[in-house]
């Protein structure tokens, strides 16, 4: 396994970061630095739901293999450090062998860091990092909770928080426009030089920022809000 | 003996009055002397006269006449006054008496008149009435308060300055009023500021008062309201009339106080002020300083002259100095002179010496001041003086005082010396003369922004000496205002040349620093980046090794080692590279003068075995001189040459050409090659580090140093170098050097 | 997404002058469990438009430096213009200039250093990239 010790400048590089990419890149480096070789963040919902990494907002680099079933990416709500999130709101490190979740010991680990986040409007988040045991000191586990929350308080800024903020960027309208004239997302691809999966990122950033579900409705919001003529 | 009829008659005869004797028929039968006398007639012609005749008023004569006639026994006397007429028609006033002439057997026979001639009395009442009239407006013109109170001490009269003088007890002076009633009102009503507030202050002054009054001594100056002193004579005559005279002397007492207090002044002030008659010679008056200063009292005083206590003059010398007021030529006279004090001390003075005809007879007055402080004082400033000229002419600095339009007023020595003239020859001139013409206008400019909110201006000149040297000169220049208007301009200059020089060295150093600091950024940039890249891979592909050794797995090992080492070689090159560039980048340059030629050909002979491999061919056009570091220059060819070798046309032999020029700002040296050229937009690039130039080059090594070595030593050099980017078939690179 | 592929099988082209980078990338890829990879190579930009022409690319991981010192700006454009719609990621070993801010406007979708790509990291570019962002609630054919 190859394990990466970027790390990532975090001043200039959480400016720079504009997409979950960057974010992903983020947090791995930030794990990385504390010697964590996998990650995972999500969102904390209701309990009977547990920590579903694959939440439109999480992030991870968990391996598959670890998961029970790949096509659900979940750590179960009894697990210790689910429960953990739920109960507290202090970052800390727990000994993995209490664990019975495979995600958590598979590939060695031995130590969890346990982050609650919480972002400007209340909904709280879970960072979690999985590596060799250590031991984290005070310190240390200080400045892994500090720097998450930074990176988590960009991350609400870039992305999370698109869903509440009324306004379309230019790109966005564009795109708008393009779907109003019966363009599909491959074809406007193609007409602004994007890739068929940015254009469908700014197409559901729209239909969250509008709270529409379809192309249909965005089209119609759009025209109704006089965004598109 | 003297029988009645006769004493009648002698009576008749002899009475001054005229007597008339006139009858029933109202005609005079008889008159005596006085009457003929009186009235111009002889008696014969009175008698038979009508008395209506002497009547000067026809009213008067029938008035009388209806009163006495027709004569009856029991008529009354009459007694008239009315005007006479005498023969000569003068008229005169008279006091009539008319009378019953009774017969024995008493029946009236007529009448007899007598006539009392008014005139005198008349006449001496007028002049008594006209008397008492001048008396009167003399009373009232005169400024004097006057009284007379009777010998009951009762008012009689008073003029009405005196009403005036005593205006609030006016009320109380009526005619008759008593003397104490009258200063009674007045003490009440405040009329003697004297007297007192309290009652037995005023009964005390009342008695005193009365006691005065009754018995008048010498006149005394008495206070009334308003603020006015008067001088009260009082007199009781030989019938004990009280005659008061009031005179109003406030004037004098002023006077007399002024006099007073000016004496007082004259006495204590602290100049020594000296009288002393010029007939005698001896002093009349000293004041307190003057007796204080020379240790005599007033008794001593007066037994001196002046040559008494002046030091160093004879009589004879004293006499001299004097003349001139003793003879009346000079009014004034002013010397300095020395005085004895009693003990012995002496000081110095200076004197005022005045005469005064004035008096009574002639005297000299005399200011003296002791002028030993003064002359200690002159003698510290001489001092202070020399002190400052001292200052002036040993400190370095230049000074100099101009007018405001910079006439100079004043120059130091040292600056004098500077510009190589004498400090009166710079006078008169306007300091601007003095300085480099380049330097004008912006004086020109400093000085006019004086104002006298911000009266003192630096600023930083070249200046040149007199004997050619160029230094830098800080100059501080002060306006003075009075009232608001610029009077003087003074300007101190301070050598700065060596300052300056040292900010320049510093400056430059800085500069360096800079450089250096940045070249030290860029060098970690460098090999932050090209040197990690291939660390990264060496790092990988030795993993990659481990893992394939312990599966087993082979066949790749070969490749896997293969790029180990071309990165570890390239990194090897780098780092050399880029020790060399630090080497030779940022050395400190040792420039002489030698011929460019040699250096072309050094660094041409430094490539030989590449020359040779190329079958390169350098074309050297260049006769000039260069002033530069020989080894370093040698280095910059060498890369450029080395450049030209590398990016060759396959096929073609190489052939180089140096050109060298003098041009206007210094040196301009041309090396091109017949070679593939360098794209126009990469022109800036190249000179970068470890950049690549084609598509085919070898990866992590480009172009190196070399060429970023070349434009560091030409900027070492205070030169550049740059791509030539017109140039085609080949590339040419300009070098330029400054003069 | 080409239709025509298999679910799980992916074509990722490399464009890359340096060759190892070929050899260190397919390393990586087998520790990402996506076995599904099909990873492509070729050195220089005029290959890689002809290899998009002939079509089945999916995603296209593009050196930052290609020669002679052509970066992002003036070879993504070039991609886009051949017809590419597929994700676009920058890969360099120092991206810390700051032109690389602007990467979205030149038609490239992510950026990430060489020496963060492992596995992991694949899969998620892999995951991220090739999810259907509106498929639950949307539909191309609402006209």
């Amino acid at each position: 396994m190859l394990v990466t010790e970027t790390v990532l400048h975090l001043g200039p590089e959480l400016e720079r970061a504009v997409n979950r990419m960057d974010f992903f890149r983020l947090f791995k480096s930030l794990a990385g630095s504390h010697r964590f070789a996998h990650f995972g963040l999500s969102e904390i919902l209701a309990e009977e739901q547990g920590l579903n990494l694959q939440h439109v907002h999480a992030l991870h680099n968990f391996p598959l293999a670890w998961f029970d079933d790949p096509k659900q990416q979940v750590i179960d709500s009894d697990d210790p450090v689910f429960v953990y999130l739920q109960q507290s709101s202090a970052p800390c490190v727990k000994d993995t062998s209490e664990n019975r979740s495979a995600v958590l010991t598979a590939g060695g680990s031995r130590s969890v860091a346990i982050v609650p986040l919480h972002a400007a409007t209340g909904k709280r988040y879970g960072l979690i990092m999985v590596g060799e045991a250590r031991d984290l000191d005070h310190q240390s586990l200080a400045l892994l909770a500090l720097d998450a929350a930074l990176i988590f308080q960009r991350y609400f800024e870039v992305i999370l928080s698109l869903d509440s903020i009324s306004g379309l960027s230019d790109r966005e309208i564009q795109i708008v426009r393009w779907t109003s004239e019966g363009k599909t997302s491959a074809e406007i691809a193609i007409i602004l030089g994007l890739s068929e999966h940015t254009v469908n990122s700014y197409i559901a950033a729209v239909l969250r920022k509008l709270h529409v579900v379809n192309r249909a409705q965005m089209v119609a919001s759009a025209i109704r809000s006089g965004l598109i003529t | 003996m003297l029988s009645p009829e006769y004493l009648l008659k002698a009576l008749y005869e002899t009475l001054p009055d005229p007597v008339l004797i006139v009858n029933e028929h109202r005609v005079i039968v008889a008159a005596n002397s006085a009457a003929a006398e009186k009235f111009g007639y002889s008696i014969a012609e009175l008698t038979g006269m009508e008395p209506s005749a002497l009547y000067e008023s026809i009213q008067d004569a029938r008035e009388v006449g209806e009163a006495l006639y027709p004569i009856r026994d029991d008529i009354k006397s009459l007694h008239r006054r009315l005007s006479l007429k005498r023969k000569d028609g003068s008229v005169f006033p008279s006091e009539l008496t008319v009378s019953r002439l009774g017969s024995p057997d008493g029946k009236t026979v007529g009448l007899v008149a007598l006539v009392r001639d008014l005139s005198e009395i008349y006449q001496a009442q007028e002049e008594r009435l006209r008397a008492e009239a001048i008396l009167n407006t003399a009373l009232a013109s005169i400024s004097e308060g006057f009284v007379v109170y009777d010998d009951q001490d009762r008012l009689v009269l008073c003029n009405d300055a005196y009403r005036e003088i005593y205006s609030i007890s006016n009320p109380a002076m009526k005619i008759g009023a008593t003397f104490e009633s009258i200063i009674r009102y007045g003490v009440e009503r405040g009329q003697y500021p004297d007297a007192g507030d309290t009652a037995e202050e005023h009964e005390a002054w009342i008695a005193r008062r009365l006691e005065r009054h009754r018995n008048p001594g010498a006149p005394y100056v008495q206070l009334v309201q308003p603020n006015r002193s008067l001088l009260v004579e009082e007199h009781v005559t030989d019938d004990n009339l009280h005659v008061g005279v009031r005179t109003d002397v406030s004037v004098l007492s002023e006077a007399k106080n002024e006099a007073e207090r000016l004496g007082l002044i004259i006495e204590n002030v602290a100049q020594e002020v000296y009288l002393a008659s010029i007939t005698h010679g001896k002093f009349i008056s000293a004041n307190k300083a003057a007796r204080d200063n020379l240790q005599y009292s007033m008794e001593e005083m007066r037994e001196l002259s002046a040559a008494d206590f002046v030091v160093g003059s004879t009589g004879e010398e004293m006499a001299a100095l004097f003349a001139p007021i003793t003879s009346g030529e000079a009014k004034v006279q002013i010397f300095n002179t020395r005085h004895r004090r009693k003990d012995g001390s002496t000081y110095p003075c200076r004197v005022r010496l005045e005469r005064m005809d004035d008096l009574y007879e002639p005297v000299a007055l005399a200011f003296v001041e002791d002028i030993t402080e003064r002359l200690e004082i002159e003698r510290a400033l001489k001092q202070k003086e020399h002190e400052f000229q001292t200052l002036v002419r040993n400190i370095p600095d230049f000074i100099t005082r101009a007018t405001p339009d910079t006439t100079l007023t004043y120059v130091n020595e040292n600056y004098a010396n500077f510009v190589g003239l004498t400090p009166d020859d710079m006078i008169g001139r306007k300091f601007l003369e003095f300085v480099p013409e380049a330097e004008q206008e912006m004086l020109i400019q400093h000085l006019a922004n004086f104002s006298q909110e911000r009266p003192m201006r630096v600023s930083e000149q070249a200046m040149f000496s007199s004997s050619g040297e160029a230094l830098w000169y800080l100059w501080s220049n002060l306006m003075v205002y009075e009232d608001g208007k610029p009077t003087e301009l003074v300007s101190v200059g301070r050598d700065i040349t060596e300052v300056r020089e040292a900010q320049d060295r510093i400056a430059k150093q800085s500069r360096e620093l800079e450089l250096r600091n940045n070249a030290l950024e860029q060098f970690s940039a460098i090999v932050s980046h090209d040197l990690k890249a291939p660390l990264r891979q060496i790092r990988l592909f030795a993993d990659m090794i481990a893992e394939d050794v312990s599966t087993g797995k082979t066949e790749d090992l070969a490749t896997f080692s293969g790029y180990i080492s071309k990165r570890s070689e390239a990194m090897e090159e780098m780092t050399s590279s880029l020790l060399q560039y630090s080497q030779l980048a940022y050395q400190t340059i040792n420039p002489e003068n030698f011929q460019l030629s040699e250096a072309l050909n050094l660094a041409w002979n430094n490539l030989a075995v590449n020359v040779g491999e190329a079958q390169a061919t350098l074309h050297v056009e260049s006769e000039v001189t260069v002033y530069a570091d020989f080894n370093l220059l040698t280095q910059l060819f060498q890369n450029l040459f080395a450049n030209s070798l590398k990016y060759r046309q396959p096929g073609s032999a190489v052939a180089i050409k140096a050109h060298a020029r003098p041009v206007q700002d210094g040196l301009k040296i041309d090396v091109e090659d017949n070679g593939i050229g360098i794209a126009p937009e990469q022109s800036e690039r190249i000179f970068g580090v470890f950049q690549r130039l084609h598509a085919d080059e070898k990866l992590y090594s480009g172009t190196g140093i070399g060429l970023a070595l070349c434009r560091r030593i030409a900027e070492s050099h205070d030169g550049s170098v740059y791509l030539d980017t017109s140039f085609r078939n080949g590339a040419r690179f300009v070098v330029m050097l400054p003069a | 997404m080409s239709s025509e592929q298999s679910d799980n099988q992916i074509r990722i082209l490399l464009v890359d002058d340096d060759p190892a980078e070929h050899i260190l990338l397919q390393r990586k890829l087998k520790s990402a469990e996506d076995g599904c990879i099909d990873l492509d190579y070729v050195s220089d930009i005029g290959s890689a438009v002809d290899v998009v022409k002939a079509g089945g690319v999916d995603m296209i991981f593009l050196d930052n430096r290609l020669v002679p010192n052509n970066d992002f700006r003036e070879t993504a454009p070039q991609l886009r213009g051949a017809g590419f719609i597929g994700p676009i990621g920058i890969i360099s070993s120092d991206i810390s200039g700051r032109y690389f801010e602007q990467f979205r406007d030149y038609g490239v979708d992510f950026k990430i250093g060489k020496d963060e790509i492992d596995g992991t990291v694949i899969n998620f570019i892999i995951n991220e990239y090739t999810q259907d962002q509106l498929s639950e609630t949307c539909s191309e054919d609402y006209m």
